[in-house]
């Protein structure tokens, strides 16, 4: 039985107990010492928006190279670097954290915990990453130079890097020690933190999604940690590894890294589809069509991502049964992500649509993500692969998916909680143009690279066949657009946080349900001291 | 208005002592998961060495 009540009757449920606003004073107590939640969580999400920009810059350097053919403003060294860097710092300083900060500004408060289970190592986490960054960055200032050989640090080519290499794996190690912490803490926090009556089917989208992405972190991390260590002993310690001339096989590092590579692109799209399963019901004013098939599909999803890693390097040759198998693998994740976006569209389906900010950010995701997703179907075909590999046809592909998929998903969840974070209403006006400018310049960026790698233009390179010049030069023109209409981003940001007059009301969206939105906007530095109880389904999207 | 679940508070004494315990247990999943990423990191080298 529901029990329908005011939010000012929950808030004097919380107040009896709650410790209210009792939050370090000093600078470096409140920010280098913290271990509440929340800081943490804003930490993580200054730190990723920071790593969007100096992506975002390197990824200008690129397209302002490709703008025309030729080499133009950079040695083609540099450049390889630049497009490695710029994978590096996107993936693992940018997206990931970011998707880390909503879990630890989100995860306690939609399962009613006062913090994370493990607050010290929560602190610890985070404060690695600065360190990580500012060592793999400071690469690009040594004599050897930056890494150059693409995220993937496929050998011998990587190999060939200098002695900055030792900083890039220790560089990458970090990272992923930090990943591996977050994720235990997330898992421990799931596990033992939930308030009484929260099962685990009723839990939010974002928790579950997020509670499978951290086993996945926990699994794949250490792989990449192990090849990225063979690779160092190679490199300094004369071990053969990969070093075919010395009896090792490089293809060998290609299994291992993709081993942790694919279940990698689940680990920054499964929270998208979280947030997107939160947002589309609060603004159908509808409860999430399927909640129980989504659960499965997710788990499901990142079962297969474990079974189809070599469908990246179908090219290296391999037995027939083998390409079969991996192509048939691939394609059968469609079906689980076909589950989702039915689901999704059922959820909207007939329902009191608005179309806030939000709204329109997680349903371009839904339409956009989809094109990314059937253009991987393509990539999937064993035999049309070895026309579209390492064309500008994969870079298409992972774009769509990465760029209006997982950057789209964190925008609408920016501008969705964002109100409850800081208590403050954003600009609606100024959100609806950044979403449609966003929308217009990411498909004028990315959907033109699909006919470069179809036409056959190469990945990776600085310099290019003239018959390729248009199609690039449409390309940078959406790519500069894009990255100015991000600094409107990132001055809405600022404005909703520090000079917005308009206060957010503790629900604030009509449509909005789950306990987060039963705390203040912003809500007390120490939350659910004393656990909530939950009765019914009601506070979550279960029914 | 905003419409929400009815929350109760629960006992108050209790909760310290939940918490503590919820955290302990939190603690033995932490160090089982931590054993099960370093055994990852562990079968992944030492199979390659073994492999070789």
């Amino acid at each position: 039985m529901t029990t329908q009540v005011s939010h000012q009757d929950v808030s004097e449920a919380h107040d009896e107990h709650d410790h209210g606003d009792h939050k370090p004073t000093g600078f470096l107590d409140r920010w280098l010492f913290t271990t509440n939640h929340k800081d943490i969580g804003t930490l993580y999400l200054v730190f990723s928006l920071t790593m969007f920009m100096i992506g975002g810059a390197m990824a200008m350097v690129i397209r302002a190279e490709l703008f025309m053919p030729g080499l133009q403003l950079v040695e083609p060294d540099f450049f390889n670097q630049m497009t490695t860097m710029h994978a590096l710092i996107m993936v693992f300083g940018a997206v990931m954290p970011a998707w880390v900060g909503f879990a630890n500004w989100l995860v306690p408060m939609m399962i009613g915990a006062p913090d994370m289970a493990l607050p010290r190592m929560n602190n610890w986490s985070f404060w690695i990453l600065p360190f990580a960054f500012t060592m793999l960055l400071s690469t690009l200032f040594m004599d050897s130079g930056g890494p150059a050989a693409g995220w993937t640090l496929y050998p011998p080519l990587v190999l060939q890097t200098g002695t900055s290499f030792a900083f890039v794996v220790f560089a990458i190690h970090m990272m992923g020690v930090s990943s591996i912490m977050g994720s235990i803490n997330i898992i421990a926090t799931i596990f033992n933190m939930r308030a009484p009556g929260m099962r685990l089917l009723r839990m939010p989208m974002f928790v579950w999604t997020w509670l499978i992405t951290a086993f996945l972190l926990i699994a794949v991390m250490p792989v990449l940690a192990g090849a990225v260590t063979m690779l160092l002993t190679d490199h300094f310690f004369s071990t053969n590894f990969f070093n075919a001339a010395g009896g090792g096989d490089p293809v060998m590092f290609q299994h291992i890294f993709w081993f942790f590579g694919h279940p990698e692109v689940y680990i920054m799209i499964l929270p998208a589809f979280g947030v997107v399963s939160e947002i589309l019901p609060t603004f159908s004013r509808k409860p999430l069509f399927g909640y129980g098939s989504m659960v499965y599909a997710t788990a499901t999803i990142a079962f297969l991502s474990f079974i189809v890693w070599a469908h990246h390097m179908f090219t290296v040759g391999m037995p027939l049964q083998g390409a079969l198998f991996f192509m048939y693998a691939t394609m059968l994740i469609s079906v689980p992500t076909g589950v989702k976006v039915f689901n999704w569209v059922a959820t909207m389906w007939q329902g009191s649509m608005t179309f806030e900010t939000p709204m329109l950010f997680a349903i371009g995701f839904v339409v956009l993500f989809t094109i990314g997703g059937l253009s991987g179907l393509m990539l999937a075909i064993t035999a049309a692969d070895f026309q579209y590999h390492d064309t500008y046809f994969v870079v298409a592909h992972f774009h769509y998916v990465l760029v209006p998929g997982a950057v789209f998903a964190l925008m609408a969840a920016t501008y969705y909680w964002l109100p409850k974070f800081t208590g403050n209403m954003y600009s609606e006006k100024w959100g609806k143009i950044h979403f449609w400018l966003s929308a217009i310049f990411v498909n004028v960026l990315f959907f033109p690279q699909h006919y470069l790698g179809l036409a056959g233009m190469p990945r990776r390179i600085p310099d290019y066949s003239p018959q390729f010049a248009d199609f690039n030069m449409i390309s940078s023109i959406g790519g500069f657009a894009f990255g100015a209409t991000q600094v409107l981003f990132v001055g809405i940001v600022w404005h909703c946080a520090f000079r917005s007059k308009v206060k957010a009301t503790p629900g604030v969206w009509e449509g909005s349900r789950g306990l987060e939105w039963t705390l203040d906007s912003p809500p007390a530095y120490h939350s659910f001291s004393t656990p909530p109880e939950v009765t019914c389904n009601a506070l979550s999207r279960a029914d | 208005m905003h419409s929400v679940e009815r929350i109760e508070p629960m006992i108050d004494n209790r909760q310290a002592d939940e918490i503590q315990h919820k955290r302990a247990q939190a603690v033995k999943t932490a160090w089982v998961l931590g054993i099960i990423a370093m055994a990852i990191f562990a079968t992944f080298i030492g199979s390659a060495i073994i492999g070789r």
